[in-house]
């Protein structure tokens, strides 16, 4: 059974800022506390939890224009995974950051999801902080 | 030198299963001789149905709502207030032993430090305290964990594949292929989350909890003033006791627990005039929660299942009785009897046939409202056995912790030091006791607030998937001890419920200001 999972998180900068950081996939483990470091070769990219997990995501879409990335990760107990990340300009200063996980098992989306909840805690912390 | 406590808490345990309590499937004298020396309490109640949430009330004397813990999945914060943390700051040494269950189980990336600390095979990590500094995380120097079963990163875990590798499989799954609760029958009935277990008594999660708390307090120095919360992870689901002592309760013979309707029509008109969601779970029109098996329909339960679940969980009861009287044995053998508190419990109950229905949820009735709650004072506090009738809850239980140690309750704790008999409750003001659900899972929210007074039991609900907001449930428990008749829509008992609700609305603790996120199903 499939889970969908959304966060949002408004950010007091531009959505052209926003998008250099969470647009760049090598970028992730800047942002994502949950991971330590992030590579990416070809399409894929290689995500490395604190833990040692290292994880691999096929990169689906990276639309600069649309704001949109999308990927799947892989792990065997995960049938299905998509996430995707929205950057939404709402003024010039101000922008949206939508962040969606869907999962099969359904449990995976909200265990998943709550990572991408933190991410976009840290993003918002660290986008606002800079100058 | 001080008082030292043991803090015995079981998973899941109904007010109904110990002898003194009136149980009539399990033997439990170690329980039962606390309880005749002791205080025992008739009417105590948790303040969330669920593990999490009444755990973190156990350790910050907080109801739900204040300490933000408010459903499973949500982690307590790691700089949460807590007994442990007072307890060390007055010099005492301090463990938890067990089932700890603050943070979420299912952490596939390693982030909470219970699992960090069972799959490093360390035992304390520094922390922030509340109220600054820090310390050991949470305040035990010794943490030491188990669930209910081999899976996972906790230190039983670890102990179970590094000793007994060969046991891991012998546990049933709790958590099937796609992670949810496991609907697998088994036993001779096919009855949910039942198995035959192999695993030999000893290597069995009770006993591997009482023999590291037996290693703790043996390392103790004579004069140490100790804090020892022993946690077993039974009688939870599921019920796969060691096969070799199975044998000690036949299902066969098992008298059908009081609240189990047999007539099924006379179970679905009992729940049909419940709110919905009742009759809507055991029909198998909606899952609301998380803590029962997806794709188990209650209304499946048949009256031999229910017997051998029945009879296991029976054992497992069994098991840490003669467990805690192990414990008991050797902390005697240290001299320390004379000074030694002892407090027994549970987190909540388990609906256990009511109704026909298993495990726990938003059903606010005595299965999973009413506990099990003893408190043997040290004899050298001088302190008269007696039974304490009016309401007390867990929340009471962190003063009470306090107040042992010398110390007075922390203006952050919202419960009181339990009464010694219920003259000091009347004087006390022990009128009522609170229990609260919020839960939101995959587009499924429910909503409720319950308090017992004076022997009704009202539980009102608050918008959700299944509710409006208008409903609710009123239980005369001296007419109805069963709370079969639901009197919320009652002519005759308007008023009564009125003034009820109006008590229950004004006595709602506060709210933490942020919500806390869910960050896993449990």
């Amino acid at each position: 059974m499939i889970g969908s999972i959304r966060h949002q998180i408004t950010i007091d900068r531009s959505a052209d800022d926003v998008w250099r950081l969470v647009g760049d996939p090598p970028r992730l483990s800047e942002w994502f506390p949950d991971f330590i470091s992030s590579t990416v070769e070809g399409s894929t990219r290689t995500v490395t939890s604190a833990s040692g997990i290292s994880i691999d995501e096929e990169l689906l879409v990276v639309d600069s224009i649309l704001h949109r990335l999308q990927y799947r990760l892989e792990l065997p107990i995960v049938t299905f995974h998509r996430g995707t990340i929205d950057v939404i300009e709402l003024d010039e200063a101000k922008s949206l950051v939508v962040y969606a996980t869907d999962a099969d098992p359904r449990i995976m989306a909200m265990v998943i999801g709550s990572a991408t909840a933190r991410a976009l805690r840290e993003a918002k912390r660290q986008l606002e902080g800079a100058t | 030198m001080g008082r030292k406590i043991l803090l015995i808490t079981t998973d899941q345990q109904r007010y109904d299963t110990l002898g003194c309590n009136g149980g009539r499937y399990s033997s439990t004298p170690v329980v039962d001789g606390l309880a005749a020396a002791g205080i025992t309490y008739r009417r105590a109640h948790p303040q969330s149905v669920v593990c999490m949430p009444s755990r973190s009330t156990i350790i910050t004397g907080q109801h739900p709502s204040t300490h933000g813990v408010w459903m499973n999945g949500v982690p307590l914060p790691n700089d949460a207030p807590s007994i442990a943390v007072e307890l060390k700051r007055a010099g005492y040494e301090t463990a938890l032993i067990g089932k700890a269950h603050f943070e979420p189980f299912l952490d596939p990336f390693g982030v909470y430090t219970e699992n960090q600390m069972g799959s490093s095979g360390i035992f304390a990590v520094e922390d922030d305290w509340p109220g600054g500094g820090r310390g050991p995380h949470r305040g035990f120097d010794h943490m030491q964990g188990a669930t209910h079963g081999a899976v996972g990163p906790l230190h039983y875990s670890r102990w179970l594949i590094e000793q007994h590798p060969e046991a891991l499989a012998m546990y049933y799954p709790t958590i099937d292929g796609a992670l949810e609760v496991n609907a697998l029958g088994g036993g001779d009935t096919g009855a949910v989350q039942v198995a035959d277990n192999p695993i030999p008594r000893e290597w069995y999660h009770t006993d591997w909890v009482a023999e590291r708390t037996m290693d703790w307090l043996a390392e103790r120095e004579d004069d140490a003033d100790w804090f020892c919360w022993m946690s077993f992870p039974d009688p939870h689901h599921p019920w796969d006791p060691p096969a070799s002592e199975v044998g000690r309760i036949n299902w066969r013979d098992i008298d059908l627990p009081d609240g189990y309707l047999v007539d099924p029509s006379q179970r679905e008109a009992v729940l049909g005039a419940k709110p919905r969601h009742w009759l809507d779970w055991y029909q198998g029109r909606l899952v609301s929660n998380f803590e029962a098996p997806f794709d188990w329909v209650p209304a499946s339960l048949s009256a031999d299942q229910l017997r051998e679940v029945t009879a296991k969980n029976a054992v497992e009861i069994e098991l840490i009785d003669e467990a805690i009287g192990r414990v008991l044995a050797a902390i005697g053998a240290r001299g320390w009897a004379d000074d030694l508190d002892v407090l027994f419990t549970t987190d909540h109950g388990e609906l256990g046939g009511d109704f026909g229905l298993m495990f726990k949820g938003p059903y606010h009735t005595d299965g999973l409202l009413r506990l099990p709650l003893i408190w043997r004072p040290a004899p050298s506090a001088g302190i008269s056995p007696a039974e304490v009738s009016r309401p007390v809850g867990l929340v009471d239980l962190a003063p009470t912790l306090a107040g042992i140690a010398g110390m007075a309750p922390s203006e952050w704790m919202q419960g009181a030091p339990l009464p010694i008999d219920d003259a000091d409750a009347a004087a006390r003001g022990f009128d009522r006791v609170l229990t609260e659900w919020d839960s939101e899972l995959f587009g499924v929210d429910v909503h409720v607030r319950t308090m017992y007074r004076d022997e009704f039991l009202l539980s009102v609900y608050g918008p959700g998937t299944s509710h409006d907001g208008s409903e609710g449930e009123l239980y005369d428990l001296a007419a109805d001890p069963l709370q079969q008749v639901n009197l919320f829509d009652d002519a005759e008992r308007t008023a009564l419920r009125d003034d009820l609700i109006a008590e229950l609305r004004a006595n709602q603790p506060p709210v933490r200001a942020e919500r806390l996120e869910v960050v896993a199903p449990v």
